[in-house]
């Protein structure tokens, strides 16, 4: 039971963690877009 | 020829909708005791005045009796399609009472929204409404993205929870029976409610300067708009208001969350997290997401609305995370949505139809759906490349390798043109009431795709016959429709049946 419990808090911190991850790199991924954009037909 | 309903087959619906009845009155409590410690003593009567008529209804089917207690698929899909009906109209009772409403029907217009997760409003003021009801609208997109059916699976025993499970639009049942997902689900709400609430609360007020109770109330509500994919918000300037980029993240990486399968949520906890990325599913967002992005930046670049790259990139992202995910939050006006004009205007609107994952609370045609009709269109070309008599068998990854027969593609195109059909729907209603295209489609799939973006056709004014046109394609596209056909068969049935 106490184990079921660590593994749940530990899997759901690590699923927000790569929640949180994938913001960034799509964040950074928009921002080269941007740029990207701007040099194409800005 | 069609079987007439009998009286235990009302019954049984009626049974399960008291159940529900019950859940929402449960629900209303909260915003009720909210109510009566904060002193707000007109929403708190007009909370009572619902729970009474919830707990009243849900205390009635209690007496009913039936012979046989089995709930077929047609009862489950029936009782699904009412819910949808039944729950915003009693929501909606404090709204109408609360005087920021220009009708009745506005207040069930709002209430609609709310509980289909879309987002798009009809309040008057909301600025200055009373945080008992502003907390009230959020509870609905908690309620209904989360699943009133799914509560109800939870606390209720009984059989046929599977036909009410798949009926509230879910395809995937994780574990190995529908009561253990339905309480997986609510396991990954209740983490990412303290995680997400905890971080926009601290974002509230470290950095912007919020007293304590005020940081908690923004961030409770919030994070129910944005993990249920909603779009309701506490004020009316929507994420604008905050003009914080940080708060601007957090409330993606929720949106993010509540736009994922939970098939994938579940392998992200208990692994293995690499399949997860080898999925279709995950694969087709993350295309369809870079594709939609690029588009709808090249389309800003060119518009010249904002100055640099900057501006482009921060708009451009929140507002396309936003309609990708069918959250509907905003960072702009609808005013200056609307000059979106070009690539731009396609990007949003591709996005917005495309959706999110199956499974989520997010809308549209959704990602499985749009691999496989991708992989469908490559089956037909490479078939008609092949000798006569080649026959190619296919398969692709979800959750493990997976055979895709002629039967899965022609389910998966018929939801697919439904959902264009729906959003042709809309826009040809406001065409007739002289919207430019433009307009009219965004609004449109907005509101099918349950959205909630909009580039102001939406208001108090707008013709009543629009009002019930959205209404209706909430209601459809938040079911995806096949609850809805089978509640008009039914009602067929009845009427005609022998």
């Amino acid at each position: 039971m106490a184990d079921n419990r660590k593994s749940d808090l530990i899997g759901g911190l690590m699923s927000f963690a790569i929640e949180a991850v994938f913001i960034l790199i799509l964040g950074i991924i928009a921002a080269l877009f941007a740029v990207l954009a701007v040099a194409l037909v800005g | 020829m069609l079987i007439r309903p009998e009286g235990d087959d009302f019954r049984i619906i009626g049974i399960q909708l008291g159940r529900i009845a019950l859940v929402t009155a449960l629900a209303g409590t909260i915003p009720l005791v909210w109510a009566i410690v904060g002193r707000e003593w007109v929403p708190a009567t007009a909370f009572l005045l619902m729970v009474g008529v919830l707990a009243l209804l849900g205390a009635a089917s209690r007496f009913i009796e039936v012979q046989h207690h089995q709930l077929e698929w047609s009862h489950g899909m029936v009782v699904v399609a009412l819910t949808w009906l039944l729950v915003p109209a009693v929501g909606a009772i404090p709204l109408a009472l609360s005087g920021h409403y220009g009708s009745v029907f506005d207040a069930y217009f709002d209430a609609m929204s709310g509980l289909s997760t879309t987002g798009l409003v009809l309040i008057q003021d909301l600025d200055h409404l009373a945080p008992s009801l502003n907390f009230w609208r959020h509870l609905l997109h908690f309620l209904g993205g989360q699943g009133i059916i799914i509560a109800a699976l939870t606390l209720f025993t009984g059989s046929g929870g599977t036909t009410l499970y798949y009926g509230e639009a879910r395809e995937e049942r994780i574990l190995p029976n529908v009561r253990s997902t339905a309480r997986f689900i609510w396991k990954v709400a209740a983490y990412h409610f303290v995680i997400g609430v905890m971080a926009l609360a601290s974002v509230a007020f470290f950095l912007l300067g919020f007293g304590a109770w005020r940081s908690l109330f923004h961030a409770v509500t919030i994070f129910f708009a944005a993990f249920d994919t909603g779009g309701f918000s506490p004020m009316s300037t929507s994420i604008g208001y905050y003009h914080s980029a940080v708060f601007e993240a957090m409330a993606a990486v929720l949106m993010v969350a509540g736009a994922m399968s939970f098939g994938l949520h579940f392998a992200l906890w208990r692994g293995p997290r690499r399949s997860a990325f080898k999925n279709l599913e995950t694969r087709t967002i993350l295309g369809t997401v870079a594709f939609t992005m690029f588009l709808t930046m090249l389309g800003l670049a060119a518009g010249g609305i904002y100055s640099n790259a900057a501006g482009i990139g921060r708009q451009g992202f929140f507002q396309l995370v936003s309609a990708h995910t069918g959250t509907g939050f905003a960072t702009i006006a609808p005013g200056e949505l609307a000059l979106w004009g070009g690539l731009a205007f396609g990007g949003m609107t591709m996005a917005m139809a495309l959706g999110g994952m199956a499974s989520s609370t997010a809308g549209g045609v959704k990602s499985l759906r749009i691999g496989l009709t991708i992989r469908n269109l490559v089956n037909q070309i490479r078939q008609g490349l092949l000798p006569e008599r080649a026959i190619q068998s296919t398969t692709y990854f979800q959750n493990g390798v997976r055979r895709f027969t002629p039967e899965l593609g022609q389910a998966v195109m018929t939801v697919s043109l439904l959902f264009v059909a729906l959003f042709l729907l809309g826009t040809g209603v406001a065409l007739g009431y002289g919207y430019d295209l433009q307009e009219a489609l965004f609004e449109s799939v907005s509101a099918g795709a349950s959205v909630g973006l909009s580039v102001g056709v939406t208001e108090p004014t707008m013709p009543f016959m629009l009002k019930l046109t959205y209404v209706v394609q909430m209601w459809l596209g938040r079911l995806e429709f096949i609850a809805v056909f089978s509640l008009v068969g039914f009602l067929v049935a009845w009427v005609r049946g022998r």
